[in-house]
């Protein structure tokens, strides 16, 4: 009896040690790169807006100067799905300075991929219809298939289509030729129209204020 | 140079090392990591990345758990395992996002799934349990180098045949016909069976 209650609380010991142990060295690891995953987000961020708006005279450490001085932030808030008075959704819009460009930015608030969030930047022409660039910083999708949706091929057929009526992303190739239609990615159909709605649902919320969406910004378009 | 080389095949290391890498190869001999390696060898960058990956986390765990070795209680081994296992994906996942963010937005969910990868449990507990620290290291290296190497030219067909390019330079024609099958599951699997069945063929190693 002794000997198993001894084998026991050795085995105890050895758990609350590795339990410490492993504690210790996540903390440590975590405060170690914590301001540095923070700080590449941001850069992140603040390079893929400037590079859509077609700012492209910028270095890491000149980056924050330059978003400052060629962004201007927009801001309002808007009651949307879980959203409610008290707490309503911040949206954000950045306006070149100079080109008058905007960009807004979708991601899991206003749509999802196929297997997890697709986070990005759809910049629209001064007009606010025209696509002026399509960025994507973040995205879970299949590799090799779904995944393709962050590349250049897919996200420059999307250059200078419309979003209204709505944008159209489409295996089809009877519409082609519409200022609204792009060709979906071949062998990733489910992600084509999973990104077609988030487009869709972005644009709706932040430019054309409509039915339960309040955006109450000066880029607003009845 | 002879008496060289043939010293180095009475090492114990070197033996630790060229097991790991043909012998033992994980893939292809003792079919292990099979599920990750489906899924992320459709592409040449993703496979390189997930075979550092999984060479760096077996690589610290199999060194860890061998340091340890002599105080693991028997009866929460496995537990034991799992614990340093993904603390070390964990902390190699922090590592990645803040020194290589490109890297790991790149890999995205499969940096998580290293800990499911059967490679760095098998090795903890076929080797490193047994063995010290260095030849831990060693073999986990070596087991790393087998997968990464098997990922790479599995996901050289891959890509070529499904996309047309390797690491997105155009090698195919440009009036080929891109073998969509390739980059999906059933294409993975045929490709696996290929590698799995000519590298046995190689070694000369075959199940009674």
């Amino acid at each position: 009896m002794n000997a198993r209650l001894k084998n026991y609380g050795k085995i105890m010991f050895f758990v609350l040690l590795m339990g410490m142990i492993t504690a210790t060295l996540l903390t440590v690891s975590d405060l170690l790169t914590r301001g540095l995953i923070a700080q590449n987000q941001l850069s992140l961020r603040q390079s893929t807006i400037l590079r859509s708006q077609g700012v492209t005279e910028f270095t890491n450490e000149n980056l924050s100067q330059v978003f400052e001085e060629e962004v201007e932030l927009i801001q309002g808030t808007v009651v949307y799905k879980d959203f409610t008075e008290s707490n309503p959704l911040v949206i954000v819009a950045y306006r070149n300075k100079v080109t008058l460009s905007v960009t807004i930015e979708f991601n899991k608030n206003f749509g999802a991929g196929v297997w997890g969030p697709i986070i990005g930047y759809l910049t629209l022409d001064q007009d606010l219809v025209t696509i002026e660039s399509v960025a994507i910083i973040s995205q879970k999708e299949t590799p090799g298939l779904g995944a393709k949706v962050k590349e250049a091929k897919f996200l420059d057929e999307l250059i200078g289509k419309i979003m209204v009526p709505a944008l159209r992303i489409d295996k089809t190739q009877d519409t082609a030729a519409l200022d609204n239609y792009v060709v979906s990615i071949v062998g990733a159909t489910r992600t084509s129209k999973q990104f077609e709605a988030l487009l869709n649902e972005t644009y709706r919320v932040h430019i054309l204020p409509s039915g339960d969406a309040r955006w109450d910004s000066p880029l607003g378009v009845n | 140079m002879k008496k060289f080389l043939l010293r180095l095949n009475y090492t114990k290391w070197f033996n630790v090392l060229r097991d790991g890498i043909a012998r033992n190869n994980p893939i292809v001999v003792t079919v292990l990591g099979i599920c990750s390696s489906l899924a992320v060898a459709n592409m040449v960058e993703n496979a390189l990345a997930m075979g550092l990956g999984v060479t760096f986390v077996t690589m610290l765990s199999s060194a860890f758990i061998s340091l340890i070795r002599n105080f693991i209680p028997p009866q929460v081994r496995m537990v034991t395992y799992m614990v340093i296992i993904s603390s070390f994906t964990i902390i190699f996942e922090m590592f990645l996002k803040a020194y290589a963010p490109e890297i790991a937005e790149r890999l995205g969910a499969y940096v998580g799934l290293i800990i499911t990868n059967c490679i760095v449990m098998g090795r903890a507990e076929a080797f490193a349990v047994k063995n010290p620290v260095h030849y831990s290291t060693i073999d986990a290296f070596a087991s790393g180098l087998g997968y990464t190497f098997v990922l790479l030219m599995m996901s050289v067909i891959r890509e070529a045949f499904s996309q047309g390019t390797i690491l997105n330079i155009q090698v195919m024609p440009s009036d080929f016909v891109n073998w969509i099958i390739f980059a999906i599951a059933p294409g993975g699997f045929f490709v696996i069976a290929l590698f799995i069945w000519g590298i046995r063929v190689w070694l000369k190693y075959y199940e009674e």
